[in-house]
């Protein structure tokens, strides 16, 4: 069984949710044009995973397994709700920015994965922990992504110019590419590159096989010799 | 992953893989599943109770950003839009063959000279829809129209209108009042006339000339028209000497957008009290 430290390392890199299990990468093609939006969906979807997890974790043994994913989904999308309907009222121009995307966490399979896959197995804490992981990993790819875009895209962090661009007098020309959804395919893809060589140069630890999915165990056949 | 890696790694199927739990009885079920599911709509019902004057307060704030910008993009509207009673601005973009909204486009985003120009949302006017003289050459498909309301009650509709001049393309805000019918302004908005002749359309005191007038007759035929002396009648308002052509254009620009192939279909079902 993991350390809880590992626990919330493992998500970081190694099993990175978005570059490693590929999972939410809907939302993080669609939000990181700026890093202020970036910021605000890592935010709902860190409460969103942290509260349902637990919730989820602190029901298992009262879930019916005939019905739990109906149940797990019941939760996760009152939580959606209820997070949406706060950005709304206190954060109205960055919820206008992102739209729907704040509801769609909801088929985010992020959060149902975790639930499914851990939550439902393991007791309180460690569901948090876990779901503090992969919050914190997949705020990561999106910060990454984020950062990148807005600054090469538009010259700023977080509506902040950074780089003055040449329409303003300065001497930087925005790559509008990066504004576009497919630049993040490729910012996505090239981190998932990046952590594939990394995890090939380390020594190749097996990944424990209580806190994962279907597709960590389809790498498990994979690395096994 | 055979049947058989599956049952070795999971135990019995009878049993749940996850918690080791034996399947669990139908009125359980339905029990726990009912109270969650209720426990959840407690929750959602709650926070939009308790945030709902928030929400309110942004979206009024929202329409009056809106409204705000409309002001600010016809310098013209400003004091009518101040003076009157409206509350809220709705800014909708209509099918002009069939006089409905057109719900799920974005208004804000609508450029009405992107579609004059786009093959696939105009098209051209030919004989078959009447004197090509008294018409402008092409028209959208659609429009994007600004209504004013005062408590849900339609009080003002701020339509685009645009024709051929003398020498070039009007464009031109026509404002009319809750009976859909009297013209409480047009405002020039855009002209390239001969400068002193022609553009004098654009004379305060020549387009407060329009307001007060009447789009219909009695049998609720378009019978606005500029006309040479005007005889003070609700249909006619009186040209510009010196100015013949353009004060043609604009007329025909006008009785053009307030015919069927204009804005007719729309402002029929408006003042009918059905919009589609």
């Amino acid at each position: 069984m993991k350390s809880p430290a590992s626990l919330m390392r493992a998500p970081l890199r190694r099993n990175n949710p978005v570059t490693v299990q590929v999972l939410g990468i809907c939302s993080a093609l669609a939000v990181t044009t700026s890093l202020t939006t970036a910021l605000t969906m890592c935010a709902a979807l860190s409460v969103v995973l942290c509260a349902a997890s637990t919730i989820i974790s602190a029901l298992r043994h009262h879930i019916p397994n005939s019905t739990r994913l109906i149940i797990q989904i019941t939760i996760i999308a009152s939580l959606v709700i209820v997070v949406d309907l706060l950005l709304k009222a206190y954060v109205y121009d960055i919820s206008v920015r992102l739209s729907v995307f704040v509801s769609l966490i909801v088929t985010n399979c992020l959060v149902l994965g975790r639930a499914e896959a851990f939550a439902m197995k393991q007791p309180v804490g460690r569901s948090l922990l876990d779901a503090m992981g992969n919050s914190a990993g997949y705020s990561l790819v999106l910060i990454i992504v984020a950062s990148i875009r807005e600054l090469g895209g538009s010259g700023s962090l977080m509506g902040y110019a950074i780089l003055p661009l040449a329409s303003e007098g300065g001497w930087f020309e925005p790559l509008s590419f990066l504004l576009k959804a497919p630049s993040a395919f490729f910012i996505i893809g090239l981190l998932v590159w990046l952590g594939h060589r990394r995890d090939d140069a380390d020594s190749v630890e097996l990944p424990d096989h209580d806190s994962h999915l279907v597709i960590t165990q389809a790498q498990e056949g994979r690395q096994r010799p | 992953m055979s049947e058989r890696h599956m049952t070795d790694r999971l135990g019995s199927p009878e049993h749940s893989h996850l918690t080791g739990r034996p399947p669990d009885g139908v009125v359980r079920n339905v029990i726990a599943t009912a109270t969650v599911a209720g426990l959840c709509a407690l929750l959602v019902a709650t926070a939009a109770v308790l945030l709902q004057p928030r929400h309110a307060a942004h979206l009024q704030a929202a329409r009056q950003a809106s409204m705000a910008r409309l002001i600010e993009s016809i310098p013209q509207l400003q004091s009518i839009v101040l003076s009157s009673t409206a509350d809220s601005l709705q800014s909708r973009i209509v099918e002009l063959d069939t006089g409905c909204f057109v719900a799920g486009m974005d208004a804000d985003a609508f450029d009405a000279r992107k579609a004059l120009e786009e093959p696939s949302q105009s098209r051209e006017l030919s004989a078959a829809d009447g004197d090509v003289t008294m018409m402008p050459s092409r028209r959208a498909h659609f429009a994007k129209v600004d209504l004013l309301y005062d408590r849900e009650r339609l009080q003002m509709a701020i339509l685009p209108v645009s024709g051929p001049g003398y020498q070039s393309t009007l464009h031109a805000w026509l404002v009319l009042a809750a009976d859909l019918n009297t013209i409480v302004a047009l405002a020039i908005s855009e002209q390239g006339e001969t400068p002193g002749i022609g553009s004098r359309i654009e004379n305060p005191q020549w387009q407060q000339s329009w307001s007060g007038k009447q789009i219909l007759d009695e049998n609720d035929q378009v019978a606005i028209r500029v006309v040479r002396n005007a005889d003070g009648s609700p249909n006619q308002v009186d040209g510009i000497s010196g100015a013949t052509r353009t004060s043609q254009g604009v007329s025909n620009m006008v009785r053009f957008w307030m015919s069927d192939l204009g804005f007719g279909p729309l402002l029929q079902h408006l003042r009918r009290g059905d919009p589609c």
